[in-house]
């Protein structure tokens, strides 16, 4: 093939699903392997494992086939190409994806199904923005308080009178438990409730601004948002607000369709403005005005500046921490969806400078808040850190998706967290539940969100250093720590290449830290370092580090299963083939058998091995652990196992057997033998193992210095692969593979089993051509196929004779197919004319004294020149076919199926009279024939061929 | 709105008659009135004062155009184009912004009348205009102002037993304000032990002086125009928490002193601890346009 030829082949980025397929120029022919494509194995969740036969054994003798096969690295596109993210990067949506994903991580923090008390009394939405000139001139109270002493309360001191009384009331009917948790549920609203009521509100507030009450509806809202101001019940804020933006969301867009849809579109806006900063609550008039930014970014720079400012500065004077952590929140998400508004000032997008900032000062005030509440049990900070951490996650999001992120000094500050500053020593960090908290919740948040490229590892010393201090101080739990190291080395996977960093310094600085942590943590943690030093470190490192964890996982009690495989997975995945030999990996192979006991782990396990280890097996302990990883799968099938998982472990095994590849040939065998006795039910095993025999052979025979193999050895594998072949049910396996087999047999000079073999074969063709439904009940068998192809496939072996020629086939076997073709009642139809033909080849074949077709040359490939006693007995079985043909060619029909048994029949005969006497008789009873194929015009080469033929002299 | 530096008041007098016949008219005039009411508060009122009442509303403009001669309107819709000269402000006779107070009221107005026989009633439409001055082409330049709170600086504390050990400390950028922008500044909780900080507001309050300002005896009447809560709850130590506080544009206007009247402003800086306990600054300032 030329190389300089211009191939197109198409290709697809699937990660691109938008992207379009089109033409690329390649060098190489599309069909040749480097462009195959694997198909996920869908069972193992990994790309598709190697083929289960990949070669023909038969094809291992021809020329460089083998070696260059078994050299080459398997083709496995697993590796996705790196896609560009400026093609994919779409701020706004990546917006809407954070705030989702926030919005459902909050919701998700209360439990449906808990009532939590909100609210002492609600009254109906419409009361709430009632305007009547009773109350004129007095300002109406929040409606909202929370149950409970010394808490904050806005309730009106006759709302608070009468609250008190009914509470009062409702204690002296009853003194038990159960009529106290009744009052208290009658007196107070529900989450549901609240839900319900905040969702009426929404409506309430659709309808003023439908009917032109525009003051009320912003009376509502306000309303409503005096609802944040409390924390309690800390559970349920999340929930509510969620809710309460929502409703902040809806004011805030019916008022941009106002100020867009007006002629005085500016005016309407500042009025708008104007309004909302004359609001004499902080945090209502805060969120208000954050909803309103897109307004505000209609007006002047100036102008959105400052209301930029009154929002993130007048943020500060929120105390509660938590509150004023949603509400920068909140605010951050409307100044992001300013920025295509707003872009820029000064040359820097003014809401990505806030974003840390307000990150920072956030951070500020819950570490003010928290270290002043001294109520807190440690239920409680737990609690706390998961409410505050979607928070930060998002807002280090966000802060990750603008250019300011890929500053690694802007990054600093942020894994710098409270009590980790750079004036204060380790020794100095405060340890108290708050500070650590805290710092917890930042440091995840930060190593979760922020781009890897922030993550140097001299500050990855610096956080497992801080870890190693908070896990001595007892400040952080064991969980937490392996959260913190987890992320870390996530960061540092996504890190890609390290260089001129003392790594090793790092992960012994880890590794102790790894140690005193449950079991499950401890996996957890070590996960990812491990796929992180497969990496980075060299096969000695890998060594040390996987015997630490040997010594760690054996020494547990029990060893959580799943974790260890993902582990070894993980490591698996990443490092060189060279790791799966150390004795440490093969222990935590030993492990991860001998406490799982599910067979998808193991077969994943098993699967990873052999998908990330290209290289021919040629450790036999490796092999050994593999085999056990796949006996214990064995063991634990059932009358339950499906089938697929039965086809999963018999591609592994195959692909086992496949890869084994041992400097001593009698040791291989040993692992067939033993492969063999383990998966006795396993067909497509059987199959492979006789592949592997016959390959074992052929490659043995390519090594050695003269082309041949030890006659032992070749014995011994034709035995092997002779009892294996009887084990399979299909008859049309066992037929193809005992011609396999005769054939290596012949080339290896094992004439009486390759005898036996071909026997075997005849036998099993009968078995095949007599069964009225198809062999084996497998739909989608390999060998199955037509009767023809059989026929012809052993005629094939019969007829070729492999050098030297000696070793010709006894005619008793010819006498065999002959007999197998012709015995039972099948009709004269065109695949029996077909199959006789087939026999009648090669019955002429052994008949002949010399080639029919090359008589100047002695053709060692054909099966002539015997004995004349044998000679004439083919001849006798070659009339007798003949008589047989010329029988059924009698009843021929027209048709293209019969046309072509035609011409093969009068093909064949028209051989075999080359070197007969003209018979007459034959020439009136292949007159149907002749007359077929005249009136079939597709054959008409061939009818020119034969006219030719049997017009010649020798014919006459 | 209008200036008073020699602008012009452009308007148009839309009559609509929906009646088949003619409407007939003797003349229309529109009339410019600029008065000035000053109202001392009942708390300041003396004795004569509630027998005499107060003082009369002062006229600071006025004038009076024929916008048509009499005749008759057709049916349907006329419109009448008018423009009037606004007058120069002056020492002698000044012209003051818009304002509308507890006591002191500015207020300018178009009246519009239609003169009818003798039978009929005139027909008398007024509305009112909006003066503002001019922002100054040359303003003040910022004067800081700096505050203090501590339980030994403050003046109205009540029972100082009740007080915890604080001190808050803060600025204006500027006492000279201008109406358009806002009112800026910081305030920090220096220290608060002994108790805890519930809220702090900033109040803009105003002050109508009925009288010669010079007069120490003239009745003064504070009220609030605006309040913001800048400190929700027990706000961190040292921490600068910035004022951005947009003024108000009504019930506002530039600070004025004059012969009989004078209108100023003041910020309060209040401060409520939990135990409900309010201690107060104040601080005047002058707003300009």
């Amino acid at each position: 093939m030329a190389s300089d030829f211009r191939w197109l082949v198409k290709e697809r980025d699937w990660n691109l699903e938008v992207s379009t397929s089109k033409p690329v120029p390649v060098k190489n022919h599309p069909l040749s392997s480097q462009h195959s494509i694997a198909v996920p194995n869908k069972f193992l969740g990994l790309p598709a494992l190697p083929t289960e036969c990949p070669l023909d054994p038969l094809s291992l003798a021809d020329g460089n086939s083998f070696i260059d096969s078994k050299t080459k690295t398997p083709t496995i596109l697993h590796e996705a190409q790196p896609r560009s993210t400026s093609d994919l990067f779409n701020f706004n949506e990546e917006l809407k994806q954070l705030w989702t994903d926030l919005i459902n991580e909050l919701n998700s923090s209360c439990s449906t199904n808990a009532n939590v008390l909100v609210s002492a009394y609600l009254p109906p939405p419409e009361h709430l923005c009632n305007d009547g000139s009773s109350d004129q001139g007095s300002a109406t109270p929040a409606p909202a308080a929370v149950v409970g002493p010394n808490v904050k309360t806005s309730l009106t001191g006759r709302q608070c009178i009468a609250w008190r009384l009914k509470q009062l009331e409702l204690h002296e009917g009853g003194k038990s438990a159960i009529s106290a948790a009744a009052s208290a549920a009658s007196v107070g609203f529900t989450n549901h409730q609240f839900s319900e009521w905040l969702a009426a509100a929404k409506t309430h507030l659709q309808a003023l601004w439908t009917a032109d009450k525009r003051s009320l509806a912003l009376k509502l809202t306000i309303q409503c948002v005096r609802f944040l101001s409390m924390l309690g019940p800390p559970e349920f804020y999340g929930t509510k607000f969620v809710l309460i933006t929502d409703l902040l969301d809806t004011l805030a867009d019916l008022v941009q369709g106002r100020v867009s849809g007006n002629k005085l579109a500016l005016e309407t806006g500042r009025n708008w403005l104007s309004k909302i900063a004359s609001i004499r609550e902080l945090l209502p008039r805060l969120y208000l005005q954050a909803a309103l930014l897109p307004v505000s970014a209609l007006l002047s720079q100036s102008e959105y500046e400052s209301t930029l400012g009154c929002i993130f500065g007048g943020a500060r004077g929120v105390s509660d921490g938590v509150v004023n952590a949603f509400l920068r929140i909140y605010s951050l998400r409307k100044a992001a969806a300013t920025r295509g508004v707003r872009p820029q000032t000064n040359g820097v997008p003014y809401s990505d400078a806030q974003i840390k900032i307000s990150i920072q000062e956030a951070v500020a005030a819950l570490q003010w808040s928290w270290s002043n509440d001294d109520t807190c049990s440690d239920g409680d900070w737990q609690h706390r850190s998961r409410l505050i951490q979607p928070l930060l996650l998002y807002a280090m999001k966000l802060f990750a998706l603008t250019p300011a992120a890929l500053d690694e000094t802007v990054c600093k500050d942020f894994l710098r967290p409270p009590g980790m500053g750079s004036d204060k020593g380790p020794s100095k960090i405060e340890c108290s539940s708050s500070a650590s908290t805290l710092q917890f919740s930042v440091l995840c948040s930060a190593l979760q969100a922020l781009p890897p490229q922030a993550f140097a590892v001299p500050l990855a010393h610096s956080i497992a250093q801080l870890t190693a201090l908070r896990q001595t101080q007892g400040a952080w739990s064991n969980s937490w720590c392996s959260c913190v190291l987890t992320h870390l080395a996530d960061r540092l996977l996504l890190l890609g290449p390290v260089s001129g960093v003392a790594l090793v310094p790092l992960l012994a600085a880890v590794l102790p830290l790894l140690q005193p942590m449950e079991i499950e943590c401890y996996l957890t943690a070590a996960t990812p370092w491990l796929a992180f030093a497969a990496i980075h470190c060299s096969v000695a490192d890998m060594e040390s580090l996987l015997r630490h964890m040997v010594r760690r996982v054996t020494t547990a009690d029990s060893v959580p299963a799943a974790l260890l495989v993902a582990m070894l997975r993980g490591v698996l995945e990443r490092a060189t083939s060279a790791v799966c030999y150390t004795e440490s990996m093969l222990a935590l192979l030993a492990v991860a058998q001998s406490c799982c006991s599910d067979a998808a782990l193991l077969s994943q396990l098993l699967g990873s091995v052999l998908l990330h280890n290209a290289a021919p097996l040629t450790s036999a302990p490796l092999v050994q652990q593999l085999l056990a990883l796949a006996e214990a799968v064995h063991n634990s099938h059932s009358l339950l196992t499906t089938e697929d998982e039965r086809r999963l472990l018999s591609q592994l095994v195959s692909t086992v057997i496949q890869r084994v590849t041992f400097h001593d040939p009698e040791e291989q065998l040993g692992v067939l033998v033993a492969v063999r006795a383990a998966f006795p039910q396993l067909h497509s095993v059987l199959v492979a193992l006789v592949h592997a025999a016959c390959s074992l052979l052929v490659r043995t025979a390519r090594l050695s210095r003269n082309g041949r193999v030890n006659v032992s050895l070749a014995r011994s594998c034709v035995a092997f692969s002779f009892i294996s072949i009887a084990s399979l049910e299909c008859p049309a396996q066992r037929l193809r593979l005992y011609l396999l087999t005769a054939s290596v047999a012949r080339q290896h000079a094992a004439h009486g089993q390759a005898d036996s073999c071909l026997k075997a074969s005849i036998r099993d063709l009968n078995v095949c051509l007599n069964s009225p439904s198809p062999p084996c009940p497998t739909g989608d068998c390999w060998a199955h196929c037509s009767p023809t192809s059989w026929v012809g496939a052993i005629a094939g072996a019969l007829v070729g004779t492999p050098n030297p020629p000696t070793s010709s086939s006894g005619v008793y076997l010819i006498r065999g197919l002959v007999q197998a073709v012709m015995s039972g009642s099948r009709p004269a139809d065109a695949t029996s004319i077909m199959v006789w033909c087939q026999a009648l080849n090669c019955a002429c074949g052994a008949c002949q004294s010399s080639p029919v077709y090359a008589p100047a040359t002695v053709e060692p490939l054909l099966l002539c020149g015997a004995s004349p006693e044998q000679r004439a007995e083919a001849e006798q079985l070659c009339e007798q076919l003949l008589q047989h043909v010329c029988h059924a060619c009698s009843s021929v029909r027209n048709g293209a199926e019969y046309s072509g048994a035609a011409s093969q029949a009068l093909l064949t005969v028209s051989c075999w009279l080359a070197s007969k006497a003209h018979s007459p008789s034959f020439t009136s009873a292949l007159a149907p024939l002749w007359s077929l194929l005249q009136r079939n015009p597709q054959q008409a080469h061939v009818l020119r061929w034969l006219q030719q033929r049997f017009s010649s002299p020798v014919l006459r | 709105m209008a200036d008073v530096r020699q602008e012009t008041l452009y308007g148009c007098l839309v009559v609509s008659n929906p009646c088949k016949s003619d409407l007939k008219h003797d003349g229309i005039i529109m009339q410019l009135e600029g008065v000035l009411s000053i109202l001392i508060p009942p708390s300041k009122q003396g004795l004569i004062d509630t027998v005499v009442n107060s003082l009369k509303p002062t006229v600071l403009h006025s004038e009076v155009l024929e916008i048509c001669r009499a005749g008759k309107f057709p049916h349907g819709t006329s419109e009448l184009p008018f423009e009037v000269l606004l007058p120069i402000s002056s020492p002698k006779k000044p012209i003051y912004e818009t304002f509308h107070g507890n006591s002191i009221n500015i207020h300018y107005a178009l009246r519009c009348t239609v003169k009818r026989s003798l039978l009929s009633k005139p027909l008398i439409q007024m509305t009112e205009f909006l003066v503002e001055h001019k922002p100054s082409s040359c303003p003040l330049p910022p004067r800081v102002r700096e505050f203090s709170l501590t339980p030994a600086n403050v003046n109205n504390a009540g029972e100082r037993s009740r007080l915890p050990n604080f001190s808050i400390t803060g600025r204006l950028d500027s006492d000279m304000c201008s109406l358009s922008k806002p009112l800026t500044g910081e305030i920090c909780v220096q220290e608060c032990s002994g108790g805890v900080v519930n809220s702090i507001e900033v109040q803009l309050h105003r002050l109508e002086t009925c009288g010669n300002p010079a007069d120490h005896l003239a009745p003064t009447e504070t009220s609030e125009v605006q309040s913001w809560q800048v400190c929700d709850g027990d706000v961190a130590r040292g921490l600068a928490i910035p004022l951005c506080l947009p003024l108000p544009r009504v019930f506002t206007c530039a600070t004025v002193s004059s012969r009989n009247f004078a209108i100023g402003f003041e910020v309060i800086i209040q401060v409520a601890f939990c135990n409900d306990h309010l201690v107060k600054e104040t601080i005047p300032i002058v707003l300009e346009r």
